[in-house]
């Protein structure tokens, strides 16, 4: 018993000389930091998704309230969180608006559509599949082990029967999950609210080889590109939207209709 | 006695060089000489007064909790040295990241505190603690110099290498600080064969 008291006494009476040495210290080399820093902060979504380039919102608020000349919008923030930050740092808002986007991945075949030939057995990830040779016969496409379900911040993306789907109400577009997508699956498209059509298929291979691997594949027939004022073309036997050349629906519509292996896909 | 004492640490037991400890600041901070010269005059400090400290409790301190309160001394000494590098120099601080911190756990603090201070009268462990921050230091120097000479031309910022001098990208990798230790060590090995 003695001993524990003579411990607890000499370890408390030690601890507490050194933490008001320290708290003396601190006091004296305090270094103040902009109060801007943290009301940015306090603006900012809190995501730490590293869309800006930052390692963290705070290391973004900091650049921010450093040097307000640099500044770059917080994609995930959207227009609001981005006003407000411009006004505190005393700058008026560019006049370009940002265009809106959104993410689509560019595989649409389910479980039933991709052969599977492989009893692939190595790391659950799609990471390790691709560099092993995939676990599913087509080389293109998505290999639904979710790396990018598991790097999404927003927990926008889900994966049933072996397809990738994004809830565009949660993306905040930070494109995490373009960046760790092996098969570059993913892509950022312009929002036209015009249905947001894209071609869900990667597979650049000609039509029997396609056909051998997936039933969903675009085999580069170029159907979609006979209709009128098609904005589809062919490029190295993949069907391609031209962005710029959509105005309205109904074209881009038709062809998603002509398409014989429903690779075409909509949000 | 006492002049041993000190050349002890510097040379026939450097820590580096001859004891391999504290590799994680060696390691991870010699990419440049000032880094390495900052880190280096950091672990003096903290070595020093930790010592001192040490030394001078170690009557009162019951031997059950001595590893525990060497902690809290060391931890307290490694903030002091954090917030006035983050005070006074912003710059150096940012370099060398979370290896101030990183201090606390430096084996080679808090084995001189154990092997050697709790058991040392007030003299002889200062001595100690200078001896062996001063050799862990230009350990970190010399690593650092040769580093950044290799690797990005230059020591402390100046120049040195001719124009046409292609910098070895990998000695500022963490590679790099493996390869020069090792052939420091080695070099050190062979001094003291032909010592003898």
């Amino acid at each position: 018993m003695n001993q524990i008291i003579t411990a607890t006494l000499a370890f408390g009476l030690i601890g507490l000389a050194f933490a008001l040495l320290l708290a003396f210290l601190n006091r004296k080399l305090k270094v103040p930091e902009d109060p801007k820093v943290k009301e940015i902060l306090n603006i900012l979504p809190g995501l730490n998704c590293g869309a800006c380039g930052f390692s963290s919102c705070k290391s973004y608020a900091q650049n921010v309230a450093k040097n307000p000349d640099k500044f770059k919008p917080c994609r995930p923030g959207g227009d609001q969180v981005n006003e407000k930050v411009l006004a505190l740092i005393g700058k008026k808002r560019s006049s370009q608006k940002q265009e809106k986007m959104i993410v689509v991945c560019r595989c649409g075949a389910e479980e039933k559509d991709k052969k599977t030939s492989i009893d692939y057995q190595g790391l659950p990830n799609c990471q390790t599949a691709h560099a092993m040779g995939g676990a599913i016969d087509c080389t293109y496409g998505c290999l639904a082990f979710g790396d990018c379900k598991e790097v999404c911040p927003a927990n926008a993306i889900t994966i049933k029967n072996k397809k990738v789907h994004i809830d565009q109400k949660k993306c905040i577009l930070c494109g995490k999950c373009i960046e760790i997508c092996p098969r570059n699956l993913f892509k950022m498209i312009p929002n036209k609210n015009l249905g947001n059509y894209f071609v869900a298929c990667q597979n650049k291979d000609k039509l029997k080889e396609v056909k051998d691997v997936c039933s969903r594949g675009c085999i580069g027939c170029g159907l979609c590109t006979k209709v009128e004022n098609s904005p589809y073309q062919i490029k190295e036997n993949l069907s391609e939207i031209n962005y710029d050349q959509v105005q309205k629906k109904k074209p881009v519509e038709e062809g998603k209709n002509k398409c014989p292996t429903k690779c075409i896909d909509s949000f | 006695m006492k002049k041993q004492q000190i050349l002890k640490g510097f040379w026939e037991q450097n820590p580096i060089f001859r004891q391999l400890l504290g590799m994680c600041p060696t390691l991870a901070v010699t990419t440049t000489a000032e880094n390495g010269l900052a880190m280096g005059l950091a672990v003096i400090f903290v070595l020093f007064f930790s010592e001192l400290a040490v030394t001078s409790i170690k009557k009162i301190v019951p031997h059950q909790v001595r590893i525990a309160v060497y902690t809290v001394i060391i931890a307290t000494f490694v903030t002091i040295v954090d917030i006035f590098l983050k005070a006074q120099f912003p710059q150096i601080s940012k370099n060398l990241g979370p290896y101030v911190p990183l201090i606390i756990v430096n084996c080679i603090i808090l084995g001189r505190c154990e092997a050697f201070a709790s058991k040392n009268k007030l003299s002889n462990s200062l001595l100690d603690a200078l001896g062996m921050g001063a050799g862990f230091c230009w350990g970190l120097l010399v690593l650092g110099s040769i580093r950044e000479l290799l690797g990005a031309g230059n020591i402390f910022g100046f120049k040195l290498m001719p124009a046409g001098f292609n910098p070895l990208v990998v000695m500022i990798l963490p590679a790099g600080a493996f390869l020069v230790l090792g052939f420091l060590v080695a070099l050190m090995n062979r001094v003291e064969q032909w010592k003898t």
